[in-house]
């Protein structure tokens, strides 16, 4: 009932416009310094004329990797349309682990050659062998070398990207990125327990000590309950994690105790508090749905627009059926 | 009995002992007040191997304790699995105790244990120095010599020192010529079996893995170590063994069962799993947590879950007075609905909601993953106790090992956290109800209700 409550007191409060148009805020749920607004769609038959897109996990084949840098993707639903993620990386023992660098998007049963790819394992030499595919996702402190080095057919290209970023955990291992991931998977595997997914989502606002970091859509619910976990432990919770490191203070309204009368008085001031701190990030959100305005047209394909956005701080890409947006990954490039 | 000694003994029974002195006088003092109780919780199936060990030294040592016979000590030992009972008994030596009591009680409890050719066979370096140590050096030399030349007087030698202990004083014999070293022919199927293996490994198939790689220590190093793991039985690997309750509902949600399917099935294991509980008189606050985070994943998938709502129902039919507030869940949990875990944890709310009644204690069975928001709770524990309410308020975790990190999702240091592992876990909690409203000093009769309420199985 609380929830329920909840989620129509933030539609109430916030009217999210532009990208997010056909959205709806939940609460603010937070884990350590990383926070999370699930969002849902307006209305319950957006769900139903979205089922035409296929979730990536159970649809994605990677058939494999002729050169480094190549990725050769199948989607392997005979009906409905894969938008691939962008910057989802694939590690498996053994081979040379890949991520790739934007939205792909494969029609049914389509074969796709991807060459512009990024190796991300410097130090082992060898390729992707077919069905050892593990899903994962570069780290959000990797996106912006990431997007900005796309189109670019240099398999090398992000390792320095990498090795900067491995050396900001202590970990000097070049361009490796599982090596940064092994020690630290333990710490990412909390977020993913405590950030729960909500029935009904698909997406969901980031922030960081309070401050919005990304906005990730999917085109409905199926799909985001695969892509959630993926995005929480590789992209979100490494930010969150780093910035814990770096002692950096949480962004909480604090619940004032002093003169407190009785248990409703108590109750108030948690629901004050709490109705605070949603305001505070809602604020952010909206704002962001503005962007939509500065996208430029990357790729059309399957009946989609694909576009890429680089406004400020902000880069990313979205995927248009229509006038609807169906994907979007929005990230903050300066955390 | 001092109330807190035995709370402090709840709180650290877990944790393994490492000389701190502060611990080991807790035991002596648990021992002296209390020696009859002291003395059953040798069998606490919760207690850390270290605190048994130190139970049985003091029991040994302490002259408070020695109004309790040898005999009984022995017969408490017993109720452990063999391996733990040997390694409990091994403290005389490492300590070295040197008395009569100890003696007696190391011989009874090793030449009169059933499983003594078993030991022999899988740790005969630890049972061979055990028995050297109780015996001392010149009586083992005796005894191995009267093994290898037998006679008169050597036989009465035997029977007197040793033999006299053993349910089947032929089997002992084979047992102690197997320690000594001296040549026989087996007739108990481990001891042949050990025997065996010393000239061809694959004759040890089923022996544990630690014998099986100490026999390729020494006489088969060839033998690559993956061969020597295929043959060992699979400890490594022991099967959960979760309760009875916690198998069903786990059942029950993996397979989405309807009320009832499984129902009548409930009653019958819950019939069972009370029947050596004794009823608390309480009144009792329930914040049960069904969020998504309950359900778990991978081989853990659902156990959280399944092991809070069999601690609920536990509860439910031992305490007198119990409410319970939930948060989260696809439905609300009752005895025709199973709820799926779903949602975010509210934790702060449903806490105050229960403060409300004033309960005599609020119980958050929770995996701690509070996310709306994290610290809420925390703050209005201490709202509540600025309000004037001091009832304690227990965090209970279902955990899937013990080893389970829980700093982070400990909800606030003003929570008195427990981890719970199995459903018996309820009897600790039950427990601390009862001492949470007993007075300082207990009673012989209450002392007894802790033990049914700990240790009766």
């Amino acid at each position: 009932m609380m929830e329920i409550q909840a989620k129509q007191e933030a539609a109430e409060t916030s009217l999210l416009t532009g990208l997010l148009a056909h959205l709806v805020p939940g609460p603010l749920v937070s884990w350590g310094l990383l926070g999370v607004i699930g969002l849902f769609p307006v209305s319950t038959g957006q769900e139903q004329s979205r089922a035409r897109f296929v979730p990536p996990m159970r649809s994605l084949e990677v058939v494999g990797s002729p050169n480094y840098g190549t990725l050769v993707l199948r989607n392997r639903a005979t009906k409905g349309v894969l938008v691939l993620p962008m910057h989802v990386a694939f590690f498996q023992p053994g081979g040379q682990n890949h991520a790739t660098s934007r939205v792909l998007i494969l029609d049914a049963d389509e074969t796709l050659t991807a060459d512009d790819c990024f190796c991300i394992q410097q130090t082992q030499s060898g390729t992707l062998n077919q069905a050892q595919q593990r899903f994962s996702m570069l780290p959000l402190g990797l996106r912006r070398a990431a997007f900005e080095l796309r189109g670019i057919k240099d398999f090398r290209r992000l390792w320095t990207a990498i090795a900067a970023y491995s050396r900001r955990y202590g970990i000097n291992y070049g361009g490796h990125l599982e090596r940064w991931l092994r020690p630290n998977f333990a710490s990412l595997l909390p977020y993913r327990r405590a950030l729960e997914w909500q029935p009904g989502q698909v997406g969901a606002a980031f922030f960081l000590a309070g401050r919005l970091v990304g906005v990730e859509v999917a085109p409905n619910s199926a799909y985001w309950t695969e892509m959630l976990p993926v995005l929480l432990i590789y992209c979100y919770a490494s930010a969150a994690l780093l910035a814990e490191r770096q002692h950096r203070a949480p962004a909480h309204p604090v619940l004032d105790l002093e003169g407190l009368r009785d248990l409703d008085d108590l109750q108030q001031r948690l629901a004050e508090a709490r109705r605070q701190e949603q305001e505070q990030h809602l604020t952010q959100l909206s704002a962001l749905a503005s962007l939509y305005k500065r996208a430029r047209p990357a790729e059309e394909h399957a009946g989609l627009r694909l576009l890429s956005i680089s406004q400020g701080e902000w880069l990313g890409q979205v995927v248009y059926a229509g006038s609807e947006v169906v994907y979007l990954s929005l990230f903050r490039s300066e955390l | 009995m001092d109330k807190k000694l035995l709370v402090e003994y709840l709180n650290s029974r877990q944790i393994p002992l490492t000389g701190q002195e502060q611990m080991l006088t807790l035991h002596q003092r648990l021992c002296e007040a209390a020696p009859e109780f002291y003395l059953y919780l040798l069998a606490d199936p919760f207690a850390d191997l270290s605190h048994k060990r130190e139970m049985l030294a003091n029991l040994i040592r302490l002259p408070a304790a020695h109004t309790i016979t040898r005999q009984r000590i022995v017969e408490q030992l017993r109720t452990l699995p063999a391996e733990e009972a040997l390694l409990v008994a091994d403290v005389i030596r490492q300590r070295r105790i040197n008395n009569r009591r100890a003696r007696e009680i190391g011989l009874q409890l090793l030449i009169g244990h059933e499983q003594f050719p078993q030991l022999a066979a899988t740790r005969r370096q630890r049972v061979t120095l055990l028995l050297k140590h109780l015996l001392g050096e010149r009586t083992w030399s005796s005894v191995r010599r009267f093994l290898a030349q037998p006679s008169e007087v050597g036989e009465k030698f035997l029977r007197r020192e040793l033999l006299h202990y053993a349910p089947d004083p032929e089997v002992a014999r084979e047992t102690l010529c197997f320690l000594a070293g001296v040549p026989f022919n087996p007739t108990d199927p481990t001891l042949a079996k050990r025997m065996a293996a010393r000239e061809q490994l694959e004759q040890g198939e089923g022996l544990p893995r630690e014998t099986l790689f100490g026999l390729r220590g020494i006489y088969h190093r060839d033998v690559p170590a993956s061969r020597v793991r295929s043959l060992s039985t699979s400890t490594a690997r022991v099967a959960r063994q979760d309760g009875p309750l916690t198998r069903l509902y786990r059942e029950a949600l993996l397979q989405e069962l309807e009320g009832e399917e499984y129902c009548e099935e409930l009653w019958r294991r819950t019939e069972q799993a009370v029947a050596s509980l004794p009823l608390i008189e309480a009144r009792l606050a329930v914040v049960l947590d069904l969020s998504a985070s309950m359900a778990s994943s991978g081989e853990r998938a659902f156990h959280p879950v399944a092991l809070a709502l069999a601690l609920v129902r536990l509860l439910q039919q031992r305490v007198t007075s119990l409410t319970l507030y939930q948060v989260g869940g696809s439905a609300p949990a009752s005895e025709e609905l199973l709820p799926q875990p779903r949602g975010m944890t509210d934790l702060a709310s449903a806490l105050l909601e229960a403060a409300r009644r004033q309960p005599q204690a609020i119980l958050l069975i929770t995996d701690g993953y509070e996310n709306m928001r994290q610290g809420d709770a925390a703050l209005v524990l201490q709202g509540l106790r600025l309000l004037g309410l001091t009832m304690p308020v227990y965090q209970i975790v279902p955990v899937y090992t013990s080893a389970e990190q829980l700093a982070q999702r400990r909800l606030g240091d003003d929570f008195v956290l427990l981890p719970v592992q199995h459903e018996q876990g309820v009897r600790e909690v039950l427990t601390r109800l009862f001492l949470d409203y007993a007075a300082e000093f207990i009673s012989p009769v209450e002392a007894e209700q802790v033990q049914q309420l700990l240790l009766t199985r």
